[in-house]
């Protein structure tokens, strides 16, 4: 029987080291490793997003040069404001320009398009030669705000060509927000670049300035 | 021939199988401390170059950070013109009468001492014309030019009248291709 017990405690203190190195590993491979995972993990994800605003500032000061002069030419083009008046003073202006005469313009009300997009009908009528009226026609797209002919009815007399005209333009609000710091931009595609390019070549609309008026100054404006 | 003495008593004797089980599992022991120090001291160094890496990586991302937000003007000019721009693209196709008219103005060109033009009405899915002319062989060639044209979905003569003092009067319908 005493043979027996002393067996058992060498066994037990022989085995005992090896026992603790399995607790030991279990306790490490339970609790050490998934933190150092998670690290990793962490480190890895925090390069990405260094590379991400490294190309992004990189981007950013490329572009910054000239990127004010395209989003001055672009609101013209697609304004955020219904652009009726500045269309019927470009419309005027080209038929002085082509030797048309333009009369009875009106505007209908705007209505929402498709996309964000809202559009605004002007109509008016054009008295000229044909080949004028067929040449203020082609300009219409070469104005800004953009401006689509939607309808056209041309008749013909002895004194010349009288042409109804409908055409629609269009605005949309700007966009409201801007991405997360860390979300990447991209460069301008080349089919962005090509309609940049059409988009400057638009005719600017010119506008009058009107300065207030230094007449008379009321010196009691709420007096009787 | 060597003799084997034991001078344990005889309690303390211990049996041949026992005997190697411990062996084995006092050189496993030691092999499994040295393997755990050698892992455990592995898993630190990972863990505090990976904590230093860490930082290095937070600490210029938090940099580029504020660069790029000292940039925020131009993003939002970047934003608002690609905004812009795929607000044009979509407006190129949108409806539009101008194709159409130039389609059908090619052949009334051609019309001047031969005819001329009542009433023509453009809209983005065709174009409906009214047209005098004054002679049959000058109405067959306008029919024949318009018709065999690519320029055009369908063309129809929608009607055709005979005035003895203007001619031949014709009004045309065509659709877009």
């Amino acid at each position: 029987m005493k043979n027996l017990s002393e067996n058992v405690r060498r066994a037990v203190f022989a085995g005992a080291p090896l026992l603790i190195v399995i607790v030991l590993f279990m306790i490490v491979g339970k609790f050490g490793v998934p933190k150092v995972l998670e690290l990793r993990s962490q480190v890895k994800s925090a390069q990405k997003t260094e590379e991400k605003l490294t190309q992004k500032l990189n981007l950013l000061q490329t572009l910054s040069s000239d990127v004010a002069l395209k989003a001055n030419i672009v609101s013209s083009a697609l304004p955020d404001t219904n652009p009726a008046l500045a269309v019927m003073s470009q419309l005027k202006n080209l038929a002085l320009n082509q030797g048309v005469v333009l009369s009875e313009m009106r505007s209908s009300s705007a209505t929402g398009g498709t996309g964000g997009l809202n559009e605004v009908s002007i109509s008016f009528k054009l008295d000229g030669a044909r080949p004028q009226v067929n040449s203020y026609l082609a300009e219409i797209t070469k104005i800004a705000p953009i401006t689509t002919v939607r309808k056209i009815t041309i008749s013909e007399t002895a004194g010349g060509t009288s042409a109804d005209i409908g055409v629609v333009s269009y605005w949309a609000d700007f966009p409201k927000t801007i991405p997360a710091v860390t979300e990447p931009i991209t460069d301008f595609s080349p089919e962005d670049k090509k309609i940049l390019s059409n988009v400057s070549t638009l005719i600017q609309p010119t506008f009058m300035k009107i300065p207030p008026s230094s007449g008379d100054i009321n010196p009691n404006p709420f007096g009787q | 021939m060597a003799i084997k003495l034991n001078l344990l008593p005889e309690e303390h004797a211990v049996n041949n199988n026992l005997s190697s089980f411990l062996k084995t599992a006092k050189a496993l022991g030691v092999i499994g401390i040295a393997a755990f120090l050698i892992f455990g001291v592995g898993l630190g160094i990972f863990f505090i170059l990976s904590t230093i890496s860490l930082n290095s990586v937070n600490a210029n991302v938090a940099k580029l950070t504020s660069r790029v937000e000292a940039q925020q003007k131009s993003e939002q000019q970047i934003v608002l013109v690609k905004d812009r721009i795929k607000k044009v693209a979509s407006i190129q196709d949108l409806p539009n009468s101008l194709p159409n008219l130039k389609a059908i103005d090619a052949y009334l060109v051609n019309l001047s001492g031969t005819g001329s033009v009542g009433q023509l009405t453009v809209d983005p899915k065709g174009a409906n014309l009214t047209l005098s002319l004054r002679t049959y062989s000058d109405l067959t060639n306008f029919l024949e030019n318009i018709q065999s044209s690519d320029d055009f979905g369908s063309v129809s003569l929608e009607s055709f009248s005979l005035n003895s003092k203007t001619g031949y009067s014709v009004e045309i319908k065509t659709t877009k291709k």
